[in-house]
C-alpha cells in the first residue's frame, strides 16, 4: 500500500472514531451485579470503605466531620469519602459500577434503586435489618423507601427524608391583597393578581430537578403514579386534569421558568420576583435570612384540604454486591442512624428530615414551623414508584416532555402518556 | 506486523561460486512505529469497532449487553419522529456556526493584519475567548442572558429596544440560535488567527505590483488576497465544520438540548441516549450515524490536505 493510501485510511479511521470513541470507553459488557461478595468477617478492622456521595452544600462538612468521627473510633475500618458532583452523581456512578470500578457503599435517592435493583447490583439488606438492634429506632414508614413496588426485600437504608412543602412571600401576597393559598384551585385564582410589573406567581421549573415539585403538585391534586399492583395509572383523567393546572400555571411563571432548575427557581423567589416556590427544608436557612417574618410556610396546596399529599424522596444508603467490604459498609451505614449522627446531619446547612424516632422528636424540629409543616406532610406525602423505569423519567425524559408541553407541542394527555410509557419501560 | 525487507544482492566480486539472494528480517520500521501502532489500536481502533459493535446491541449501562438486535437500532433511530429535528438541528447548528465563524474570522483577520498601536496586545486578547474552557463560556453566557437578572436582557429592556425580557435559552425559537451565537463568539478568534497567518504569508511584492497596475483595494484583496488564503480557509472551514458538528458541551450545559428537543443535535442525542437513560446501544447507534456523516468532511479534508502538499 502507497504511503499516502496508509495515510488516507488512517486519518478517516480516526474521524471515524471521533464521535464513536466515547461510547466505547465504557461499554463494559459483564453485568455488575453478577459479582459475588466475598466471604464477609465481621472483623473489619484494616480495612478502608469506598463511599461515594453527593453533597447539598458544597461548603458544609458534616459529612467529612462524620466521616472522621467514625474513622477515630475502634473496632472497626475506616470510612473514605468521595463527593461527586450531585449533577454528574447518578452517571458517574453507572458508569464505575458498569466498568467495575464501583464503591463499596454509596449514597443513593428512592427514585433510583428500580434499575440498580433490576441490574442485581445492590446487596439485599433485609436479614440484617431484621438481625440489627437498632431497627425499631427508625420511622417504620421508612423503610419503604428502600423496597421496590411488589417486593418485600430491603435495599436502602434510610437516612434523610424530604417532604415537599411551599413558600409564600408575605409582602406579595399582601400587597395582591390575597392570603395564603390553600387550594390548588386558589393557586389558579391568584396567579394573576400577583403577577405583573416584574413579578410573576411561580416558577414552573421545566429544568434539572424539576420533576419532584411537579410530583409534589401531581400527588397533592389527587394523581396517583401506581395503582396497588404496581401498574403506572399516571395518564388518569385525574392525572390529566391536574397536570394540565400546572401546565397552565406557564403564563404566570418568569421568563426562563419552563427550562430553569432550582438556581434560578431560588434566586427568582429570593429577590421577590416571584411570590411562591416549592421546595423542602433544605431551602429554609436562606429564605429566612432573606425574608425574616416575611416568608410562610404551608403546605402544597392540595385539590382536596382534607386530603394533603406530597412528594417525599429518601435519601439513604446502599451495599453494593461487588463490594468485599459490605460488613464495614454496614457498619458505616448503621453508625449514621445513631442519634448523635442523625441530629448532627439533620440540623447541618445541608440537613433534611430526620428518619430516627427519638431525633424526629427533639426541638430543633417540634419547636420550629418551618420543620412542622415538613414533618406533617410527611405522614401523607408519597414517594415517586420505585419501578425500573422512574430514574429514566427522573434523570433523562422528564424535562424534555414537559418543556415540549410547555410550548404547546404536546398536550397534557400526550405528556402523560409519555411518561407514563417510560416509566412501565 | 512484521514486515520483510528484501535487500539488494551483493554480488561477489569473483568468480567463486554461485550468486546467492539473501532475505533478511528487517524490525527497525516496525519496532518504531510498534509504539504509534499500540496506541491507535487501543484508543481508535478498538473503540471505534466496539462503538460499531455496539451498535447493534441492545447494552444497558448498568446491565450489560443484553444481547445482539441486528439494525434494530438503526430501525428504531430512523422511524423516531424525532430524528428529523435531530438531523436539522445538527445542520443548522453547524453551518450557522461555522458560517459565522468564517465571516467574522476572515473580517477579524483583516482588522488585525492592520498596522495600529498595541496590536501585539490586540491579538492576544482577541484570543481570550477561544481560550476559554467551553464549560466556563456556557457559564458566562448563561449569566449575561438570564432573561430575569441579566445584563443583556437588562439593556434591551431599559433602552426599549425591548418590551419584555427574553428567555433566549428557554424559548425553542431562540435557543439554537442563540447557542449557535455563542460558538461563533468562541470560534470566531481561532478563524482569524488561521487567516491572518495565511495573510502574512502574502507576498507584499505581488500586491504591490498590482497597485502599480492600477488595482484598487478590492481587486488586490480578490484577485492576489483571497487566492493566497484561500488553501488555509478551506482546511480551516473543514475543520471547524468537523469540530463543530460533533461540539455538544455549549448545548449541553446551556439548554440540556432543550427546550423540549429544540437543541438538541445528533451527537448530543447519543450522549443523553448513552448516558442519562443507560442506553448504550441506541446511544451508539446515533454516533455511528454521525461518524458516517462527517466520514464525508473527512474525505474532502484530505483532498485538501493532498492537494495542497502537492
Amino acid at each position: 500500500m502507497r504511503h499516502s493510501s496508509w495515510r488516507r485510511a488512517g486519518a478517516v479511521c480516526a474521524a471515524l472514531t471521533a464521535a464513536a470513541i466515547a461510547l466505547a470507553g465504557c461499554s463494559g459488557s459483564s453485568s455488575t451485579g453478577s459479582a459475588a461478595a466475598a466471604s464477609q468477617s465481621t472483623d473489619t478492622s484494616g480495612q478502608t470503605l469506598n463511599y461515594w456521595l453527593w453533597v447539598d452544600n458544597a461548603t458544609d462538612q458534616t459529612w467529612q466531620q462524620l466521616a472522621d468521627q467514625f474513622n477515630a473510633e475502634s473496632g472497626h475500618g475506616k470510612v473514605q469519602l468521595q463527593v461527586v458532583p450531585a449533577a454528574q452523581y447518578l452517571d458517574k456512578l453507572q458508569t464505575a459500577l458498569s466498568s467495575g470500578n464501583g464503591p463499596d457503599a454509596a449514597r443513593m435517592k428512592d427514585e433510583w434503586i428500580g434499575q440498580f435493583v433490576k441490574a442485581g447490583v445492590l446487596a439485599p439488606l433485609s436479614k440484617k435489618i431484621d438481625a440489627w438492634s437498632g431497627k425499631s429506632s427508625v420511622i417504620d414508614s421508612s423503610w419503604n423507601a428502600g423496597k421496590v413496588p411488589g417486593k418485600s426485600e430491603i435495599y436502602m437504608m434510610p437516612h434523610q427524608n424530604t417532604a415537599l412543602y411551599m413558600y409564600y412571600n408575605k409582602k406579595l401576597f399582601s400587597a395582591a391583597g390575597l392570603d395564603a393559598p390553600k387550594t390548588q384551585a386558589d393557586v389558579i385564582a391568584d396567579a394573576p393578581k400577583l403577577t405583573g410589573n416584574g413579578h410573576y406567581a411561580f416558577d414552573v421549573r421545566g429544568g434539572a430537578g424539576g420533576q419532584d415539585q411537579w410530583a409534589a403538585w401531581m400527588y397533592a391534586g389527587g394523581a396517583q403514579f401506581v395503582d396497588s399492583s404496581g401498574k403506572v395509572t399516571l395518564d388518569s383523567p385525574t392525572g390529566e386534569q391536574v397536570n394540565q393546572s400546572y401546565l397552565d400555571l406557564v403564563k404566570f411563571a418568569p421568563p426562563g421558568s419552563a427550562t430553569a432548575a432550582f438556581a434560578q427557581v431560588q434566586s427568582n423567589f429570593l429577590s421577590g420576583t416571584t411570590a411562591m416556590m416549592i421546595h423542602h427544608v433544605g431551602s429554609l436557612a436562606a429564605v429566612r435570612k432573606q425574608f425574616g417574618q416575611d416568608v410562610g410556610v404551608i403546605p402544597v396546596p392540595s385539590q382536596d384540604p382534607s386530603k394533603p399529599s406530597s412528594l417525599q424522596t429518601m435519601s439513604g444508603n446502599v451495599v453494593f454486591t461487588s463490594s468485599k467490604k459490605q460488613e464495614l459498609a454496614w457498619q458505616w451505614e448503621t453508625w449514621l442512624l445513631g442519634d448523635a449522627q442523625m441530629l448532627k446531619m439533620s440540623t447541618s446547612p445541608q440537613g433534611q428530615l430526620p428518619v430516627t424516632t427519638a431525633v424526629a422528636a427533639n426541638a430543633a424540629f417540634t419547636k420550629d414551623d418551618g420543620y412542622q409543616v415538613a414533618l406533617k406532610a410527611a405522614q401523607t406525602a408519597q414517594s415517586w414508584p420505585q419501578l425500573n423505569g422512574t430514574t429514566n423519567v427522573v434523570n433523562a425524559t422528564w424535562s424534555p416532555t414537559i418543556q415540549q408541553a410547555f410550548g404547546g407541542q404536546s398536550s397534557s394527555a400526550q405528556m402523560l402518556q409519555k411518561l407514563s410509557a417510560d416509566l412501565s419501560k | 506486523m512484521t514486515t520483510l525487507t528484501t535487500r539488494r544482492p551483493i554480488r561477489p566480486s569473483g568468480p567463486t561460486g554461485p550468486t546467492r539472494r539473501k532475505r533478511r528480517l528487517d524490525l527497525t520500521v516496525p519496532l518504531f512505529l510498534s509504539p504509534t501502532l499500540l496506541l491507535l489500536v487501543v484508543f481508535v481502533a478498538y473503540p471505534f469497532l466496539r462503538a460499531i459493535w455496539l451498535s447493534f446491541t441492545e447494552t444497558s449501562l448498568l446491565g450489560g449487553t443484553l444481547g445482539f438486535v441486528g439494525l434494530d437500532n438503526f430501525r428504531t433511530l430512523f422511524t423516531d419522529p424525532s430524528f428529523g429535528t435531530f438531523l436539522s438541528n445538527s445542520v443548522v447548528w453547524t453551518v450557522g456556526g461555522v458560517g459565522l465563524q468564517l465571516v467574522f474570522g476572515v473580517i477579524g483577520a483583516l482588522l488585525l493584519n492592520q498596522r495600529f498601536r498595541l496590536r501585539g496586545v490586540v491579538r492576544g486578547l482577541a484570543m481570550i475567548p477561544w481560550a476559554t474552557p467551553s464549560v466556563l463560556v456556557a457559564l458566562i453566557w448563561m449569566w449575561l442572558l438570564d432573561p430575569n437578572h441579566g445584563l443583556v436582557n437588562a439593556v434591551l429592556t431599559r433602552t426599549g429596544l425591548m418590551h419584555s425580557p427574553v428567555a433566549w435559552f428557554g424559548n425553542a425559537h431562540s435557543a439554537l440560535g442563540t447557542l449557535i451565537v455563542v460558538d461563533a463568539w468562541q470560534g470566531i478568534p481561532f478563524f482569524a488567527v488561521m487567516v491572518l497567518a495565511a495573510l502574512q504569508a502574502v507576498p507584499e511584492e505581488l500586491k504591490e505590483s498590482a497597485r502599480t497596475d492600477g488595482c484598487g483595494f478590492l481587486r488586490v484583496f480578490w484577485f492576489i488576497t483571497v487566492p493566497s488564503i484561500l488553501p488555509t480557509v478551506l482546511i480551516t472551514l473543514v475543520l471547524r465544520l468537523i469540530w463543530t458538528a460533533n461540539y455538544i458541551d455549549l448545548a449541553y450545559v446551556l439548554t440540556g438540548g432543550g427546550p423540549g428537543i429544540a437543541s438538541t443535535t445528533i451527537p448530543l442525542a447519543s450522549y443523553l441516549t448513552a448516558y442519562k437513560q443507560g442506553a448504550l446501544g441506541s446511544g451508539a447507534s446515533y454516533a455511528v450515524v454521525q461518524a458516517a456523516v462527517l466520514a464525508v468532511l473527512v474525505a474532502v479534508y484530505i483532498r485538501l490536505t493532498q492537494r495542497r502538499e502537492a
